[in-house]
């Protein structure tokens, strides 16, 4: 199968990314983003005005300098939600302690780009949440997880077709079955069939 | 899939355990195991008498470890249609019985992060083995069981012995009652509710839990719904081209089977959507749980084993 053929097969495993709105059936509100992300919790807030009454908390992963007109909109005179931390990794690392102290009620609102959102969904889903209970928006990088079954690691940040595995050097196609247990989607050996046969690589995934 | 009526059993043991409850034992007739279920199963048992035939569900409720024995708790209903009355006082030891394989309609959620049960009256019957499992995997779980008084909290002593941190009686005649919106308010995320009990108490659960935005997947209610009566009726089968008489205390599904109408069954309360039946002609009255509501209104549908019809047109397309 070449790269091409994937676009006409329906892989239902793929994401696909509706518009992130406001669930008028909630107690609570948790935004969470990362980088540009923020802005989609702005746009958010902006088209919902329940939103806001609902909103616990804004957890957000990046610099000041980023997203400083963002983080004005949530640190107003009236209110602070704002919780901000240095790295993605860090905000992950507090998002299961905050989800823990967490009632029934609450949804999740997510942006950022899909490594990070999918990271955040799975912290939700081994909280309990289930997928109508967390939103997500991509915003920013579609940069891939990519999870190597030749030697089972995950390989982050990849940007092309076929790269290769940062943990057994072969060359692997990643195609469009994604599994949320890992938030990755799957690579296999490209020149599995005949080996060193490669097609040409491409960028596909800014 | 015919009608899952397998094995012969014999009674074992009876046992009055509240003024309305009999707890039933037995094991098979050729000694054999039986089939290992899941939580919250039940099995259909078939009775026979002088007064007609009887079917009804029961949940199991003995080990699920225990391939041998399978136990079940009966309630008499005083206005029922004359099963548990059967069983009250027409079994014991010794009596042989047909039952059917089990079935589950209302199974734990194992990715839940805590389970929340809430039993009322005889509807303590499918926790108690969701209760075996919490013990054997150690689950999070508590149990809200309310009765009308201490005396027909069945098992009750039982499960506090095992469970007293994480179980809480109420009685309607003494004491703290149960408050669902209290308890519903302030659950961890993760939870998920599981209700058994009279219709006041699930419809109770169900509106509370959705007003405080639990999401649908988290609400799982059990109600063993007995089918009421209602005018008697002739149903006409258009395939067969039969008329066939259903009486005031018959429901469709029983009157078909006297006729010797093979249909596919498990729960027959409305739940579980196996006697799902197409429809030529009629208005049906759907007292099911099953049918959504646009196939309700369609009217090319309806649950013979709890729905009936307006009227006295009903054609069935068998």
């Amino acid at each position: 199968m070449t790269v091409e053929d994937e676009e006409y097969i329906d892989i239902k495993s793929k994401p696909i990314y509706v518009p992130l709105e406001f669930d008028p059936k909630s107690r609570w509100s948790l935004l969470i983003a990362e980088s540009e992300g923020l802005r989609g919790l702005v746009d958010l807030c902006n088209d919902s005005s329940a939103m806001e009454a609902t909103a616990t908390s804004v957890m957000y992963a990046g610099t000041d300098a980023e997203q400083s007109d963002a983080l004005t909109f949530f640190t107003n005179d009236q209110c602070n939600l704002l919780n901000q931390f240095e790295t993605q990794d860090s905000l992950l690392a507090a998002l299961p302690q905050v989800l823990a102290n967490s009632k029934m009620g609450l949804r999740l609102y997510i942006c950022g780009s899909e490594a990070f959102i999918w990271k955040v969904a799975k912290i939700a889903r081994d909280a309990g949440m289930n997928k109508s209970e967390y939103n997500l928006k991509l915003i920013g990088s579609k940069a891939r997880r990519v999870y190597c079954p030749h030697c089972e690691i995950i390989n982050e940040g990849v940007t092309t077709d076929i790269h290769e595995c940062q943990g057994c050097n072969l060359s692997l196609v990643n195609c469009n079955h994604f599994s949320r247990e890992m938030s990755a989607y799957l690579g296999y050996r490209v020149d599995a069939e005949v080996h060193g046969e490669m097609p040409e690589r491409q960028e596909l995934y800014k | 899939m015919t009608a899952p009526f397998s094995n012969r059993v014999k009674i074992t043991s009876v046992e009055q355990i509240t003024p309305l409850i009999k707890h039933f034992k037995f094991e098979r007739i050729d000694g054999e195991p039986f089939l290992p279920y899941s939580s919250g199963s039940h099995v259909v048992v078939s009775m026979k008498n002088d007064s007609g035939s009887h079917k009804n569900p029961y949940s199991l409720v003995g080990s699920s470890n225990n391939f041998m024995q399978y136990q079940i708790a009966v309630r008499l209903e005083d206005n029922g249609r004359g099963g548990s009355k059967f069983m009250h006082t027409q079994v014991e030891v010794g009596t042989e019985l047909e039952i059917g394989n089990p079935y589950n309609l209302f199974p734990v959620y194992k990715i839940a992060r805590k389970h929340l049960l809430i039993a009322g009256g005889v509807g303590i019957t499918p926790f108690m083995t969701y209760i075996d499992e919490m013990d054997m995997t150690k689950g999070n779980f508590e149990l809200h069981y309310a009765t009308r008084d201490k005396s027909h909290a069945a098992f009750a002593q039982n499960l506090l012995e095992r469970h007293p941190e994480s179980i809480k009686l109420y009685h309607d005649d003494h004491g703290p009652k149960l408050d669902i919106e209290a308890l519903l308010n302030d659950q961890p995320l993760g939870t998920h509710v599981y209700v058994c009990g009279p219709k006041g108490m699930v419809d109770a659960v169900l509106k509370v839990a959705d007003k405080l935005c639990w999401p649908e997947t988290s609400i799982h209610s059990e109600e063993f719904k007995a089918p009421e009566t209602g005018k008697p009726f002739t149903v006409r089968l258009h395939k067969s081209q039969r008329d066939i008489e259903v009486t005031e205390k018959e429901t469709l599904l029983e009157a078909l089977e006297k006729a010797d109408v093979e249909i596919p069954y498990s729960c027959r309360g409305g739940a579980c959507g196996f006697c799902k039946t197409d429809v030529v002609e009629g208005d049906i009255d759907h007292r099911d749980y099953f049918l959504t509501d646009e196939e309700k209104k369609s009217g090319k549908c309806m649950m013979p084993c709890i729905s009936r019809v307006n009227g006295d047109n009903l054609v069935l397309d068998l």
